[in-house]
């Protein structure tokens, strides 16, 4: 197998070939340019990244590159897979509960006074797209932060263009892109990170295609006038959710989709998670809540290794 | 008419004569015995060289039989105190071996960096 190591988009990267040619040495170089290529299309914190130009502009057509067109779609793909519930609308909130920079920068503690905005009005499907020429026209007051999506789109994609050399992952951060069994006939070895002590896992599971993603407030969290935040915004309050989830993990056909349904599970809590899941038959999924205990959803059998 | 003069009681003269016909015929059967067990060793003793000869032609054909294994029980006894495990059962745990689950390649976890 051979594999590659490198940071974009705020996080650790890994792809991975289960193949020993030189075809596959070669193709994964390219990886970490796709990434910062992706990067510099869609974060919210490079102020001349694309996406930052198109939060400049609402209220007008702009057009957008390929790689924002789809990462757009993406991301109103989980807007309508969620309900509503994980929308690239949040950014003020998001600003609001102090994630207004990038984590590293954030740090433990920030000194701003806590604000508090009325819930969120767009949720996604007000943005105007025109597909004929690639132009997207925010409405006033609205910008755009892909987040996790974006991540879990990147990986999807870099997935796609590996696949073809045999058997791949793509670890975007901690969220897991598969495709195809190993060389071996079996499935990769993906571990589930305890919150609570992350050098062990509570879980190993087997995929061989499809997504796993986690979503958590035990790491992207800070303190702001004395009380914890984190970075899971509720659209429904306009606040970060409050939960009794700690860290939510799904597995799901798509990264997209499993990422989505991660912030999902995490929003509505540990009782609600688990029916969601169970109505959703493509998913499965682990949750670990506040006080240790762990859910899991009746499919995640299937997926543990045995 | 003639009477049958009777005959007066003839009085023992051996006194030891009862206990030398006892001890002659105890010493006839011992000496019957002893002639019979002679005669069963000395066959015996015969068929030995054939036994012999069998094992040494079944040498010759590359027949090595291997002597019968002794069974010997263990030991039953229990110090004062201690429950019996399993183990001490008598008879012997079979492992059963099992490959343990590879590593994982990747950890999924919330995003940090």
């Amino acid at each position: 197998m051979k594999s590659i190591e490198f940071h974009a988009m705020g996080s650790r990267m890994l792809a991975a070939i289960d193949s020993d040619t030189a075809a596959a040495a070669e193709r994964l170089d390219s990886v970490p340019r796709w990434f910062k290529v992706w990067e510099s299309r869609l974060s919210r914190f490079q102020p001349d990244s694309e996406l930052s130009a198109l939060n400049r502009a609402p209220g007008a057509p702009f057009p957008v590159s390929e790689v924002l067109w789809d990462a757009l779609q993406a991301s109103l793909q989980a807007v309508r897979f969620s309900d509503g519930l994980v929308t690239p609308t949040l950014t003020p909130w998001l600003e609001a509960a102090g994630y207004d920079r990038s984590f590293e920068a954030i740090g433990r503690h920030d000194g701003s006074p806590a604000l508090v905005l009325a819930p969120p009005a767009h949720v996604g499907i007000e943005l105007q797209l025109e597909a004929r020429h690639r132009c997207v026209t925010l409405p006033e007051g609205c910008r755009l932060d892909l987040g996790g999506t974006a991540k879990g789109w990147a990986a999807d994609r870099a997935v796609h263009r590996l696949r073809h050399l045999g058997p791949c992952l793509v670890n975007a951060g901690g969220d897991i892109s598969v495709h195809g069994p190993r060389l071996d006939g079996g499935g990769w070895a993906i571990g589930v990170t305890d919150p609570f002590r992350t050098e062990n896992s509570v879980e190993r599971l087997c995929l061989t295609r499809g997504g796993v993603a986690t979503s958590g407030r035990d790491y992207h969290r800070w303190v702001r006038q004395g009380a914890w935040h984190h970075h899971i915004i509720d659209p429904r309050t306009g606040l970060p959710a409050s939960t009794d989830i700690l860290s939510a993990t799904v597995i799901a056909p798509s990264m997209v989709e499993a990422e989505a349904a991660a912030k999902v599970a995490l929003i509505l809590g540990s009782r609600a998670a688990l029916a969601w899941l169970e109505a959703h038959p493509p998913l499965a999924g682990l949750l670990v809540l506040d006080d240790g205990s762990i859910r899991r959803s009746r499919r995640l059998s299937r997926h543990i290794w045995r | 008419m003639m009477t049958k003069p009777s005959t007066p009681k003839r009085p023992s003269r051996v006194p030891g004569a009862k206990l030398l016909i006892t001890a002659s015929a105890l010493a006839a059967t011992l000496a019957g015995w002893a002639s019979l067990t002679w005669k069963e060793s000395a066959n015996v003793a015969a068929a030995s060289p054939s036994l012999r000869s069998a094992d040494a032609q079944l040498a010759a054909a590359g027949i090595d039989l291997q002597p019968l294994p002794t069974l010997v029980p263990g030991s039953s006894q229990l110090p004062v105190g201690v429950n019996p495990s399993p183990s001490q059962g008598g008879s012997q745990t079979v492992l059963r071996s099992v490959s343990a689950p590879p590593a994982p390649v990747v950890m999924t976890q919330s995003s940090r960096p």
